[in-house]
């Protein structure tokens, strides 16, 4: 109990730090906004396949929100479900 | 068959990581110094998580096998080999300049928070400045904008001695005010964290940096 309030304290206190320092793995946003975001385009534009459906990727712009990073992760990858709802009705 | 790019490299990579390379079901695909890392594919990749953090994972693991790597984008898929060596030929100055400049470096990425509840940036309008702005006009704005990032001053002067560069992207809307991608020697990487964690206090502004990252945001446009 002491050790989860002790860790619970100092994450708290990391979130509130000036300055915090992640690593590079550790956060599907930062992933996302790099891999998708960024990158050499090596042809005209970039095909991404969803369930058999191309689309004309577009630009995806990440909002990093560090006090609910949980919710942002899965507000990032909404656009991809939101977009094959739209080109398959009734899915 | 189509192929599905990773990376760009600058060398022809040694022969251990050449069977590395064949070890992970890659390939290269090479014109004169430029080479590209791929594999073949089927079909376009699904934005999966699992395949965004693969991705990520194979320009690693090729960051540490060449000097200079250039990133691709996920997703980039060219129909043949044939195709790519006729890319890579009519970009070599511009994807060599950009290997010379990541040679031996890598990415920091800070992100910079608004320290008070989020502030709405919006594009200045016709009935705020009284002039209607076309399209092209609000680009170079955005883009001027984009570079500025006064924001960072106190710490930009602080890490200028270990950037070698840097690019900024602006954002419409709070918390996230900018994101800042610097390029910085490999050997700096630990010697840039000490000084952010020091300094980052200075920017009245909550950061949140990541990295090292394979240089990402240092990549040439390949348009035209």
């Amino acid at each position: 109990m002491r050790r989860h309030a002790r860790r619970r304290t100092s994450l708290a206190a990391e979130a509130q730090a000036p300055v915090r320092l992640d690593r590079a793995d550790i956060s599907l946003l930062d992933v996302i906004d790099h891999v998708l975001n960024q990158g050499v385009v090596i042809s005209g534009e970039i095909t991404i396949g969803v369930a058999d459906v191309d689309l004309i990727l577009v630009r995806l712009q990440a909002l990093v929100c560090p006090a609910d990073r949980a919710d942002s992760s899965t507000t990032a990858l909404r656009p991809f479900v939101t977009a094959r709802r739209r080109l398959r009705p009734g899915a | 068959m189509p192929l599905r790019v990773y990376a760009i490299v600058g060398r022809r990579l040694g022969r251990g990581s050449l069977a590395a390379v064949s070890r992970a079901g890659l390939r290269l695909v090479s014109d004169g110094p430029t080479s590209a890392i791929v594999a073949d594919c089927d079909a376009p990749p699904a934005p999966t998580a699992r395949a965004l953090r693969g991705h990520d994972a194979v320009v690693r693991r090729m960051a540490k096998m060449a000097p200079a790597v250039l990133p691709a984008r996920f997703g980039s898929v060219v129909d043949s080999d044939a195709a790519l060596v006729a890319i890579l030929r009519a970009w070599t100055e511009e994807l060599q300049a950009a290997l010379r400049l990541v040679e031996k470096h890598e990415q920091m990425t800070l992100r910079v928070f608004a320290p008070a509840p989020a502030r709405t940036r919006s594009e200045p309008d016709e009935q705020a400045t009284g002039v209607a702005e076309d399209a092209g006009t609000r680009y170079l704005t955005r883009r001027a904008g984009a570079q500025a990032a006064p924001e960072l001053e106190p710490l930009r002067r602080l890490l200028a001695p270990i950037v070698t560069s840097e690019r900024i992207a602006r954002h419409d809307r709070g918390p996230l005010l900018l994101t800042a991608y610097h390029l910085v020697p490999r050997s700096a990487v630990a010697a840039y964290r000490r000084l952010l964690r020091r300094h980052a206090a200075s920017l009245g502004c909550r950061v949140v940096a990541s990295g090292p990252w394979p240089p990402y945001a240092f990549v040439p446009e390949l348009r035209g």
